[in-house]
């Protein structure tokens, strides 16, 4: 088999599982059509951790803070300037992108644990900054209510099922757009920085360019998240509890080391697990009454981020399965060997 | 004019110098050789030359330009490249998409036609794809193109490390002990190999302990020791000089 | 802006500057031994406090007993990340080792709030409640801080230039394959950092929080202004380490007058400010 054809092949068995969901979860249990949706959204933001994390070698502590820019950026120019809904995604995809590229324009340059510390900050502060609300546009602690749903055309996305395939065909072509990028140019040099700054660097990689424009792209990602979550969120509400605080980041951070750094379709099935997780926990906890379970969620979060770095169980497991041997790639026809 | 012009070139390291205002030229479309014995700062003036290390102080002109300060990237895509003496290929990438990733400074795709995968996207691609044959073909590793760059022996990897770097068309190429760890028979292909570069029009600069090899291909050679130029000259003269002799071997007095 | 006030900005700057300071102290420990920035050292200050408030209001334990008992029980734990989760990833890379300890930062955190949510603190150590320099006026507790701080670090400069371990340590800083090769165990001086630096950040959590307010979360602010404390001093600079933490407490204190209520915000654009323009800090020289 080519690997055209198994790349196809996985896409359509992509696409199927989409269209499958809001069939089979009906009526009563629709519930988990917009447990779905959500994970849908968080898939969009973790691909874009993951291209910046498996990819770039680079890590991102605060992805809570450009998903909440990209959010409340939409959320305000919809209902206190009164924009329809759809002219917010360029605004908020806009202003989440340019706040990576001007946190990353110091920091890329530098060792990793800048970034890491600067987008920790950025963070901590964009989530004080809402709550504080000193502009008096953002609503505080209290948060925006009534966001107006999405008009496309025409129709309105208010309902969990046409939420549910609008969010999973953008994750579907965010997917896509994010495999072309690694089977490019762009893609080839950031395996190669991933691997040796230097020898990147000497064969004509401008290492820091490269690096600046997937922290930026992973930015937009987030924000096109938030735009996103903004008006698809339950309740058309946004608060920054919900959307801007650090255990965001973290279960973000989370979703695509779960999956695996590097792995695409890991950081999908990260993201829809991670997202599962809290209905999960909550259906255990009703059998121990008192216990809290997000402070459990948190404390999973923090184990599985450290035994899965400590113990790296894909590796083990790949050798297991005896998966780690050197692969030969099918050339593709119109090249002659 | 030269084709590189090194003019009081100066490196040291926390008070220990390791290139000591060195002069040399390098004329266009020659095998200029630096030799000298271990420590001598071979590597550190490639590192110098290559942008990757800063210089205290001095010039560098390529083709006339001043490069020293430039960042490597920029240098490279001016055409200037290098090799490791330890070869870091990117070993979970193909072998051919290694070579692409030599390509990079001559194409031009951004993140944004990557994405959408644009006719003029899957052109270019076309054409990096077939320099990057090209480049295997010349090295003769074409028929391990599509596998992955660490499962092969280290001779061929260090063949793909060669071909990685000629993919951008360069007009220099500098090789940090290319034969290190080769065995005979792949050392003397190594020299055809160099002597083919000449050919195609490439000035080389190469580091390397075979003294047999150096002789063989070199039309000039640098002799280093403890940072400082000590001679330099045609195989011929160095091979007499005493100095050099001296450096080798050590004063017998 | 009156003389007084500047006095009294300056006294409680210098006082909150020193907690930076003996955290960015503790960030630099480990960073110069191992090479690892530990992003749970902000915890270390936390469970410092928490562990505290266990020892005084649930065990009532005498001050001074407390104190040992809290600052045993958090260089264990530092004893134990080092042993669990770095030892094991000692060769992996940066990012992998970022990941790592804020595994172990965000593990802390959920189980300290699995005991309690709620915010403590605990009354000032003996001393008087106010001490009057000129016209300001400095809480007794800030006398505690600064002197403790000071001690601290100079206990460091002691244990670094005059014992076996501390100048085994600070070989390992200056070039860790060397002192490998030289017989220096380095390893065991892994393990010697993530105690020492626990040690210091129990101390700044036992002293702090009778001043303020301490709870699960508070870690991660106190690790980000201790690490801006260090960018500001030059990563691996111990001296740096100590004038940055005093200069982003007053740094802190003189902005947040001018733009009250912004005091994190403040310290995160100095923070940008300094790796944007000099990025080695402002002690080294590039």
């Amino acid at each position: 088999m080519t690997h055209k054809r198994r790349e196809l092949i996985q896409y359509a068995i992509f696409a199927a599982f989409i269209i499958a969901v809001p069939l089979v979860f009906r009526g009563r249990q629709s519930y988990y059509v917009s447990m779905l949706a959500l994970s849908g959204i968080y898939a969009i933001v973790a691909l874009g951790l993951n291209l910046l994390m498996g990819f770039a070698g680079q890590i991102s502590l605060g992805h809570a803070a450009f998903f909440s820019i990209g959010a409340y950026t939409t959320a305000i120019l919809s209902t206190r300037l009164g924009w329809q809904p759809i002219a917010g995604l360029l605004p908020a995809v806009a202003v989440s992108g340019f706040a990576a590229f001007v946190i990353g324009l110091p920091t890329l340059k530098l060792k990793e644990h800048y970034l890491a510390m600067a987008t920790l900050g950025v963070g901590l502060i964009a989530y004080s900054l809402i709550k504080a609300d000193p502009g008096g546009i953002t609503g505080g602690v209290t948060g925006i209510v009534n966001i107006p749903p999405l008009v496309i055309g025409g129709f309105t996305f208010d309902s969990d099922r046409s939420q549910f395939y609008l969010i999973w065909a953008v994750a579907f072509l965010i997917f896509a757009l994010s495999f072309n990028i690694i089977d490019s140019r762009i893609g080839r040099a950031l395996m190669a920085i991933h691997k040796s700054e230097v020898s990147a660097s000497v064969l004509g990689v401008n290492v820091f360019s490269c690096k600046l424009q997937i922290f930026v792209l992973s930015g937009m990602y987030a924000g096109l998240g938030g735009f996103l979550y903004a008006h698809c969120s339950p309740m058309y509400y946004l608060n920054p509890d919900d959307v801007c605080h650090f255990s965001l980041s973290i279960k973000l951070l989370t979703m695509v080391v779960i999956g695996g750094m590097g792995s695409m379709w890991g950081t999908l099935l990260g993201a829809v697990g991670l997202s599962i997780l809290p209905e999960v926990l909550r259906m255990l906890g009703s059998l121990f009454p008192g216990v809290n379970t997000t402070d459990i969620e948190m404390a999973i979060y923090g184990l599985v981020l450290a035994v899965i770095m400590i113990a790296s169980p894909r590796q083990r497991l790949k050798k297991w399965l005896r998966l780690d041997k050197p692969r030969r790639v099918e050339p593709p026809k119109d090249v002659e060997v | 004019m030269a084709h590189l012009q090194v003019q009081g070139l100066h490196k040291t390291f926390d008070g220990i110098t390791a290139v000591n205002d060195l002069y040399f030229d390098v004329r266009r479309n020659e095998i200029c050789a630096i030799i000298g014995p271990n420590g001598a700062g071979k590597t550190t003036t490639f590192n110098l030359l290559s942008g990757v290390l800063p210089a205290d102080r001095g010039k560098i002109f390529f083709d006339g330009n001043e490069i020293l300060g430039l960042p490597p990237h920029d240098i490279a895509r001016r055409g200037m490249v290098r090799t490791f003496q330890t070869v870091s290929l990117f070993d979970s990438m193909t072998v051919l998409d290694n070579v692409k990733v030599g390509c990079h400074g001559k194409a031009g795709a951004g993140l944004f036609s990557a994405a959408l995968r644009t006719p003029g996207l899957r052109r270019e691609e076309k054409e990096i794809t077939k320099k990057a044959m090209e480049a295997l073909k010349l090295l003769g590793v074409a028929d391990r193109a599509y596998d992955q760059a660490g499962s092969l022996p280290f001779g061929q990897q260090r063949l793909v490390d060669i071909a990685r770097a000629l993919a951008s068309d360069p007009e220099m190429i500098l090789l940090d002990e290319p034969a290190a760890g080769l065995n005979a028979h792949e050392t003397t292909e190594l020299a055809s190999l160099i002597l083919a570069l000449k050919n195609r029009g490439l000035t080389v600069m190469i580091i390397e302990h075979d003294m047999e090899l150096i002789m063989e291909i070199a039309d000039s050679i640098v002799v280093l020791d403890q940072g400082m130029k000590i001679a330099c000259g045609p195989p011929a003269d160095i091979q007499k000089d005493p100095r050099v002799i001296t450096a080798y071997l050590g004063d017998e007095d | 802006m009156f003389p007084d006030q500047i006095l009294q900005f300056l006294l409680s700057g210098l006082t909150i500057g020193s907690i930076y300071a003996l955290i960015a102290l503790g960030f630099t420990i480990i960073y110069n031994t191992t090479g690892i920035i530990n992003f749970a050292q902000g915890e270390f200050v936390m469970l410092g406090g928490m562990f505290m408030v266990g020892c005084t209001r649930l065990l009532h334990l005498p001050l001074p007993v407390g104190m040992l008992v809290t600052i045993m029980a958090v260089m264990l734990v530092g004893a134990l990340i080092e042993r669990l989760a770095i030892k094991p990833a000692r060769n992996k890379s940066i990012v992998t080792l970022i990941i790592i300890t804020i595994g172990v930062s965000i593990a802390l955190k959920a189980a300290v709030a699995f005991f309690s949510k709620d915010s403590f603190t605990y009354p000032p150590f003996p001393g008087p409640e106010h001490v009057s320099i000129g016209n300001a006026s400095l809480p007794g507790q800030s006398l505690w801080i600064m002197g403790t701080a000071g001690c601290i670090m100079a206990a460091l400069w002691l244990f670094f230039h005059f014992t076996i371990r501390g100048k085994a340590m600070r070989a390992c800083a200056i070039n860790r394959e060397a002192a490998n090769i030289v017989g220096i165990d380095v390893e065991k001086m892994s393990l010697l950092s993530f105690g020492l630096s626990a040690l210091i950040g129990a101390i700044a959590g036992i002293v702090v929080t009778p001043t303020t307010q301490m709870a699960w979360y508070r870690g991660t602010e106190l690790g980000m202004k201790g690490f801006c404390a260090v960018i500001l001093g030059g990563l691996g600079s111990s001296p740096g380490a100590v004038i940055g933490g005093l200069l982003l407490g007053l740094l802190e204190t003189f902005g947040n007058y001018l733009f009250s209520g912004y005091r994190d915000a403040i310290a995160f654009s100095i923070f940008l400010l300094v790796i944007f323009i000099r990025p080695q800090g402002i002690l080294r020289r590039k």
